[in-house]
């Protein structure tokens, strides 16, 4: 036994005398290496058995240095909790980035409470000797695992029910703010949540549509349905085109364009509705078997039946889907004062938001002359009503004679 | 009888020529002089995209990013002159408007000028070299005889845009200026995400080591380990080691607690100065040795004297080993 004692000392003076361990210094130039993204950001709260999965979970690794690298991606979770990368381990090319979406799987096993989850990049290199020194980057999330959940479903429907495959995001919803849990692009969306506010908007080629605020509770079986239109009204204008000698008013210019974001729709019609203090007009201005998914510019030369009366007119384009009002423009307003002048008005406020109710013919944008179909409604009705008027007293007044 | 007969002629014009009127009134056309009024060009919508597509609500310094931006006029967008769109911070959260000047950390000004020739597309970020236009990539309407057209600015964020933690966030708003005004938009309440970048070049030599030693001052010390952190926000300095280093025939494994009591493990303490009293033990997941960092400047902070302490056990092969140490920017 003492023998054995003795050796074993004699080894360790022997190894510390003679093993002398070599750390190679490391030689890498490391520049530049950095992250952002959201994960940081999140107030994850999950049921036991669930999984969370969306895009707008995500972290992006930059290498800014002006060498390829290779990144390794490491996660910190309690026990029964994964976060799910696409890639733990890939290349990054000099001045690059990429973006990791961030999932997490919540057992059945893991215990409900309040945790720190965290994501760590770094780079690494291949067939090199030495300690190395690297930078890294990392975040860390707030989650918290629930016991409780309720059942949910998301529908994104047409005005007339049929189903319309838009966007849905789904948020978790707190005072401050919103983090996203979960999206589709399918037009509907299923899964557990954990008992709590939400908040569900649902897009169609980027365009917000519609939005619902809910709440789920614990065991509830809840549906949300959401109707989006994809048709709509953009850019509409009332343009006034002025005598260019007097500035008196001739014609309202009506531009505008409708977007169709999605499917085809047939039997369309837009309606011009000009309010004005005298008379309500209802002009068909496009009629179309079918309106396709695409942007349609409008374009239309509008004179009041009784011509230009002193006074507001208030402009608003109705679109019609077979027969049934599918959608409206904003209104606008026009007021034409008491000499014929015409001047832009806000709806309601009264306030003027244009630079000018005076057209200049000086102004750089005055046509020299301008050809508008259209516009010689009015007088045609004028010198045709005096011809036949004329025509017909000179009639009465033969016929009379005759009599005596 | 012949008068009424020319009685009933004139009758028969009288109601041509009142009818003629409605009958040609779609075909007719009418020439003189008119004048369009000038009116203002509207921005009816300003937000921002991603690569996918979708708008976003959280942006990320650095990445690309679509800021599109539709603008109309009734004399048609060909009259719109310029078009601006100013990404700034609310830092209070009040939907401020803009401040109306670039700054590296509060507001970039992404501007199209229809005049601009070479300098078509430009962004004003103050003395910022990160905030960036990517000119080559961005559109203008196909059609400028339309009455509404889109602009699409390809840009990135800087470095240090002030990130938006708590109740501050940004705005984006939008400008269409035609020779006589404006119209414009205002998209509110973007947050800006944290942003952290770290660079070092440093090494640690820490050469020859004897078998048992180290964890005390000037014992198997590397020090003067410059280290440089960029952050638009709060940030800790972590530092974590592999945990195991690869000899050409041996393994160590890291020890995270410091004692090394068995054979072939090492460990590390490691300071952002070269105190050893106030050294920290290091393990494999990241050790802070610093929570006070706060935004920056483009160009960073350097943390020059960083310090490690290696310990190895006394029972430890001679060999040459290789593996990892490494520092973290995490956010805060």
């Amino acid at each position: 036994m003492a023998s054995s004692l003795k050796k074993a000392i004699c080894l360790g003076w022997l190894l510390a005398l003679f093993s002398t361990i070599i750390w190679v210094a490391p030689v890498q130039a490391q520049g530049g290496f950095a992250m952002s993204g959201s994960f940081y950001s999140q107030k994850l709260e999950l049921p036991q058995g669930t999984s969370l999965r969306t895009p707008d979970i995500y972290v992006v690794v930059f290498n800014n240095s002006d060498e390829d690298i290779n990144v390794k991606v490491s996660t910190n979770t309690p026990p029964g909790v994964t976060i799910i990368l696409q890639e733990y381990e890939f290349p990054l090319a000099a001045n690059s980035q990429k973006k990791i979406d961030i999932g997490v799987d919540i057992s059945m096993e893991a215990v409900p409470g309040d945790y720190r989850i965290g994501v760590t990049a770094e780079p690494f290199k291949t067939g090199l000797t030495g300690i190395q020194i690297v930078g890294g980057a990392g975040q860390e999330a707030d989650l918290t695992i629930t016991g409780d959940y309720g059942v949910l479903n998301v529908t994104t429907l047409s005005p007339d029910g049929a189903p319309v495959p838009a966007r849905i995001v789904l948020f978790r919803a707190y005072t401050d703010e919103n983090f996203e849990i979960a999206r589709t692009d399918t037009g509907e969306l299923d899964l557990n949540v954990s008992p709590g506010d939400y908040l569900t908007r649902a897009f169609i080629a980027g365009r917000q549509l519609a939005e619902e605020s809910f709440s789920v509770a614990a065991d509830e079986h809840k549906g949300v349905t959401m109707t989006v239109k994809t048709v709509y009204f953009e850019g509409f204008e009332v343009v006034p085109l002025a005598q260019r000698d007097t500035g008196e008013m001739v014609l309202a210019n009506v531009v505008c364009s409708i977007n169709n974001l999605l499917d085809a729709f047939t039997d369309v019609q837009v309606n011009l509705v000009v309010n004005s203090d005298a008379q309500q007009e209802n002009v068909n201005i496009l009629n179309t078997s079918r309106l396709e998914q695409s942007q349609t510019e409008i374009n239309y030369n509008y004179i009041p039946g009784n011509g230009w009366q002193a006074g507001t007119y208030i402009f608003k384009l109705e679109l019609e889907i077979g027969g049934q009002i599918y959608t409206t423009s904003q209104a606008k307003g026009l007021t034409v004062d008491e000499t014929g002048k015409a001047s832009l008005t806000t709806v309601g406020g009264g306030t003027i938001d244009s630079e000018t109710s005076t057209p200049t013919p000086t102004s750089s944008e005055a046509a020299d002359t301008e050809t508008v179909p259209g516009s010689s409604f009015i007088w045609l009705i004028i010198v045709g009503v005096a011809v036949g008027v004329l025509l017909i007293v000179i009639a009465v007044i033969l016929f009379v004679r005759k009599r005596m | 009888m012949k008068l009424i007969r020319f009685i009933g002629v004139l009758m028969a014009l009288a109601v041509f020529f009142s009818l003629a009127p409605v009958a040609m009134a779609d075909e007719d056309t009418v020439t003189g002089s008119f004048t369009p009024l000038n009116v203002l060009p509207t921005v009816t919508a300003v937000n921002i995209y991603d690569s996918g597509n979708s708008t976003i609500t959280n942006v990320s310094p650095q990445v690309y990013y679509f800021v599109k931006i539709s603008a109309g006029d009734g004399n048609t967008i060909d009259d719109i002159d310029q078009i601006d769109v100013h990404l700034f911070l609310d830092a209070s959260g009040t939907d401020p408007v803009s401040p109306g000047s670039g700054n590296v950390t509060s507001c970039g000004i992404l501007t199209w000028d229809k005049d601009g020739g070479g300098n078509e597309w430009t962004i004003d970020a103050g003395t910022s070299v990160t905030w960036s236009v990517v000119s080559a990539n961005c559109t203008k309407p196909s059609n400028m005889m339309a009455a509404i057209g889109e602009w699409i600015f390809v840009m990135r964020v800087g470095k240090v845009a002030t990130e938006t933690p708590a109740a501050g966030n940004w705005d984006v708003y939008g400008e269409a200026i035609d020779g006589s005004g404006s119209g414009d938009l205002y998209t509110r309440d973007k947050e800006m995400l944290w942003y952290g970048e770290i660079a070092t070049s440093a090494t640690a030599p820490f050469g020859g080591v004897n078998n048992g030693s180290g964890f005390a001052d000037n014992v198997n010390e590397v020090t003067d380990i410059s280290v440089t952190y960029i952050s638009n926000g709060n940030f800790d300095q972590l530092v974590k080691s592999d945990a195991t280093w690869d000899g050409v025939t041996f393994t160590a494994d890291y020890d995270s607690t410091g004692t090394c009591d068995d054979p072939q493990e090492f460990s590390l303490m490691a300071y952002d100065s070269d105190v050893f009293g106030s050294a920290v033990q290091v393990d494999t997941t990241g050790v802070n040795i610093d929570n006070t960092g706060t935004q920056t400047d483009e160009d960073g902070i350097d943390i020059t004297v960083n310090t490690l302490w290696l310990k190895i056990a006394l029972v430890f092969s001679n060999d040459t080993y290789s593996g990892n140490i490494v520092y973290i920017i995490a956010d805060r």
